[in-house]
């Protein structure tokens, strides 16, 4: 072993120590940085383990460890760390030599050889850790109120996402969306809630009008459905009082008969149309609507008892629709105008059986003549919420033509305007050829010398003559005068 | 360790390192103010290299040559380049010559080529047939006439000269002359102080004598000693990559290398590197060979070999600025250290 060796060593060792140092502190930069974002992460989405900082010390000897190893596989070579040791100690290649010869001769006039300098210019790593230092302090401090400063804006919706959850439950509780429907529309719901930013609210917003649309549209479905029922049950219901309310006399006469037959018809058709629900009805009324139904079926008319039971399951299932739109015009998912369609009807401001069965008991024998007449639409009673009733609107009147001042006269016809052709513009008289255009070639063709107008306009071919009227003046010569 | 691959004795090497530096003095005493010229020439002589003086007239290029001629006792020729000059002149030729017996045979005439330091002045002004002629006597120390080859004088040396300024009827030697050359020295002019002294210590220009001469036995020995200086390996490492990284094309290559450089130095070069450096180290004293001893000689040794583009013209840049940037840059240890670390003596 030469007498370098020992110097050599410890050369390789401090060129070793340095690079292991330089590589641990500019990985610590980012290490710092890293633990920073950390423990914003947990302090702003949770809470900070109680052992944070046992995880500091560990993450930063796995950093060392990391350093190390990362030299180690990147180690210069010993000869170049010889070779530069003996640059630096200016020994003209003896130590060099040293590894392939024997120098020992010479290593006494070698003298003592000194640890070269490994000067390493950290001020910008030592700048970085600072920083990175500074910033891992702040997140270990900051309030965590300011995490919404930083964090995803929140996009208030819980109202919304609060009523179109209403919605969804009244159109299940409805039968008008099934559970399965149900459940996907509020998992949907959730989702948008969930994913809801306010770095994006038109998002949100659009998803959530989507949804609501949708309910919207199925809700006034259902809604126009039960009106439509409504209307036949109601008619059925005002047939079937004012049929009550025919004295006794006329019952077994034909307008009780027709009557009857009528009410029957609406009956089975709303039976069709699935608008009696005997499903929601106490089981008396069910078994006594099922008699009368029968009665009716027959032609015959069911008994004083049966008709007031009828008529009882008739109003049930009105109140069962009115019910259904009220529930909807409050959950918002129907248009008022179409929930206040529902308030008409026997009852308040509603229909009153009492003018029809004055009707039947006049016209006796002429009832679809009478409907014909009435043309389905019955009076009302009047009612605080509305007027005295509709009334039908006829245009049989005509405006009479007399007294008016206006005569009617016939235009001749002429070249529409989007047809006129501009043959050029002028500011002097123009020139009249008749129908034909004048094709001229050159932008500036009628253009003139100094003193012109900027101001042009075309004159369309019925205008001419008008124009150039404008533009004669008088002949001198009084004989040229035109007449 | 084998008793071959052991370094020179310091007692071996220290008579070789005086002598040299007593030619050194002697050249030093008799021609004033080129210290470094001469010891340049010395090194170039150790490496049985040939050396191209580029100077103007005037500046002692003869004085160099008989000098050193002097000083080591050695046979001296100048011969004076010319157009007209043909490789007879400087070859030798056979004569026809009646003997002794009275028969005529072709005698060999030696020309002024068969001497020990051959100083060829303004070597540009003779025809390319002529330059060719050294060609052989260059780089095989031998001359072949009529199929018959004759050794010159060991040893042997080419100091050639050439005029950089008037290039009017001159013939630029090629590429392969200028390969054979070890050195290529310029030869600048001196300083005003050192002027006052030629005028004032040497009336007309002549040269003292030497007071000191070396033996024949004493450029033996330094010539064996010369032999047994050591090239550690990374030192020949920095040599070969210093050599590629003169090529545009290699990866060690330099900006200005790239941008400059249209041909790099030939193997030749590194081979003329490393002995140069051996030689520099033994005038130095020293048994092997540093990296200071590759600096030192490698702008003599590559700047007559490395080719520029134009764009160098445009730019005015010449082979020693190029070389300059080149060794600045490459790092002599191979070593590839983080730019923000560095190494400092004590």
């Amino acid at each position: 072993m030469s007498s370098l060796d020992p110097s050599l060593q410890s050369f390789v060792r401090k060129v070793y120590a340095v690079m292991i140092y330089r590589t641990l502190l500019k990985w610590s930069v980012v290490w710092l940085m890293v633990s920073g974002v950390i423990v914003l992460i947990f302090r702003f989405t949770g809470e900070l383990p109680t052992s944070w900082w046992h995880w500091l010390i560990g993450s930063w000897i796995i950093l060392a460890g990391s350093a190390w190893f990362r030299e180690s596989q990147h180690q210069p070579e010993p000869k170049q760390l010889r070779a530069a040791f003996d640059r630096q100690n200016q020994a003209g290649g003896l130590i060099m030599a040293a590894a392939e010869v024997d120098t020992r001769s010479w290593e006494s006039k070698a003298g003592i050889l000194a640890l070269p300098i490994v000067k390493w210019n950290s001020s910008r790593i030592w700048l970085g850790n600072l920083l990175a230092a500074v910033f891992l302090i702040v997140c270990l401090l900051i309030p965590v109120k300011y995490a919404s400063l930083i964090s995803d804006p929140p996009l208030e919706i819980s109202q919304q996402v609060e009523e179109l959850h209403e919605q969804i439950n009244v159109l299940e509780s409805e039968y008008i969306l099934s559970n399965d429907e149900a459940e996907v529309k509020r998992e949907e719901l959730d989702r948008v809630a969930d994913q809801a930013s306010g770095f994006n609210p038109s998002k949100t917003w659009e998803a959530l009008d989507q949804l609501l649309h949708t309910n919207e549209q199925l809700a006034q479905e259902e809604a126009e459905d039960a009106l439509s029922k409504l209307k036949a049950i109601n008619e059925a219901s005002l047939l079937g009082k004012a049929l009550e309310m025919l004295p006794e006399g006329l019952k077994n006469q034909k307008t009780m008969e027709e009557g009857l037959k009528h009410m029957g018809d609406l009956m089975q058709q709303l039976a069709k149309e699935g608008a009696l629900d005997p499903e929601s009805l106490p089981p008396d009324l069910q078994k006594a609507m099922g008699e009368a139904m029968k009665q009716l079926a027959k032609g015959k008319g069911p008994d004083a008892q049966q008709m007031k039971q009828l008529l009882e399951a008739l109003e049930n299932n009105q109140d069962q629709l009115k019910n259904l739109a009220k529930q909807l015009a409050q959950k918002g998912l129907i248009p008022p105008d179409m929930a206040n369609q529902f308030k008409e009807g026997p009852g308040e401001g509603g229909m009153d059986p009492g003018p029809l069965a004055e009707l039947l008991k006049q016209n006796q024998g002429n009832f679809q003549e009478l409907l014909e007449e009435l043309g389905g639409e019955l009076g009302g009673n009047g009612g605080i919420n509305r007027g005295p009733g509709h009334a039908p609107l006829l245009y049989g009147n005509n405006t009479s033509e007399e007294g008016s001042e206006f005569k009617e006269q016939k235009l001749e016809l002429s070249t529409p305007l989007d047809q006129a052709k501009l043959v050029g513009v002028t500011i002097t008289t123009p020139e009249v050829t008749g129908g034909e255009a004048i094709l001229r070639k050159g932008a500036l063709n009628t253009a003139q010398s100094g003193g012109g107008n900027a101001l042009s306009a075309p004159i369309l071919p019925r205008h001419r003559g008008a124009v150039k009227r404008f533009f004669q003046r008088p002949s001198a010569n009084p004989s040229d005068k035109t007449e | 360790m084998t008793e071959s691959s052991a370094l020179l004795k310091p007692a071996e090497l220290e008579p070789a390192t005086k002598i040299t530096q007593r030619i050194c003095e002697q050249m030093d005493r008799c021609l004033l103010g080129r210290e470094s010229l001469h010891r340049l020439v010395i090194i170039g002589l150790l490496s049985r290299g040939h050396i191209l003086l580029e100077g103007l007239p005037g500046l002692g290029k003869t004085a160099l040559v008989r000098t050193v001629g002097n000083i080591l006792q050695l046979d001296f020729n100048r011969v004076q380049f010319t157009p007209d000059l043909m490789p007879g002149d400087v070859l030798g030729s056979h004569i026809l010559q009646q003997t002794d017996s009275g028969q005529r045979e072709m005698i060999f005439e030696p020309g002024p080529v068969f001497t020990n330091i051959l100083l060829a002045d303004e070597i540009n002004r003779a025809s390319p047939k002529t330059q060719s002629a050294m060609l052989e006597t260059m780089q095989e120390r031998s001359v072949t006439l009529r199929g018959q080859t004759r050794d010159l004088p060991n040893p042997f040396f080419v100091i050639a000269s050439q005029n950089p300024i008037e290039m009017e009827g001159t013939y630029p030697l090629p590429e392969a002359q200028l390969d054979r050359f070890l050195f290529r020295v310029l030869f600048d002019s001196v300083d005003a102080e050192v002027l006052q002294r030629i005028i004032t210590e040497r009336r007309q220009g002549d040269l003292p004598a030497p007071s000191w001469q070396a033996s024949r036995d004493d450029l033996t020995y330094l010539f064996s000693v010369m032999e047994r200086i050591f090239l550690p390996k990374p030192v020949a490492g920095y040599i070969a990559r210093l050599v590629a990284a003169t090529h545009p094309d290699n990866t060690e290559a330099t900006e200005s290398v790239k941008k400059y450089v249209q041909y790099g130095t030939s193997p030749r070069a590194a081979i003329a590197m490393g002995e140069a450096a051996r030689a520099h180290a033994l005038v130095n004293g020293r048994p092997t060979v540093g990296f200071e001893d590759v600096a030192a000689v490698a702008k003599p040794v590559m700047n007559h070999r490395l080719i520029l583009n134009y764009q160098a013209r445009f730019d005015r840049m010449d082979t020693g600025a190029v070389l300059g940037n080149l060794l600045d840059q490459l790092d002599e240890t191979g070593l590839d250290l983080p730019s923000d670390v560095s190494l400092q003596n004590v």
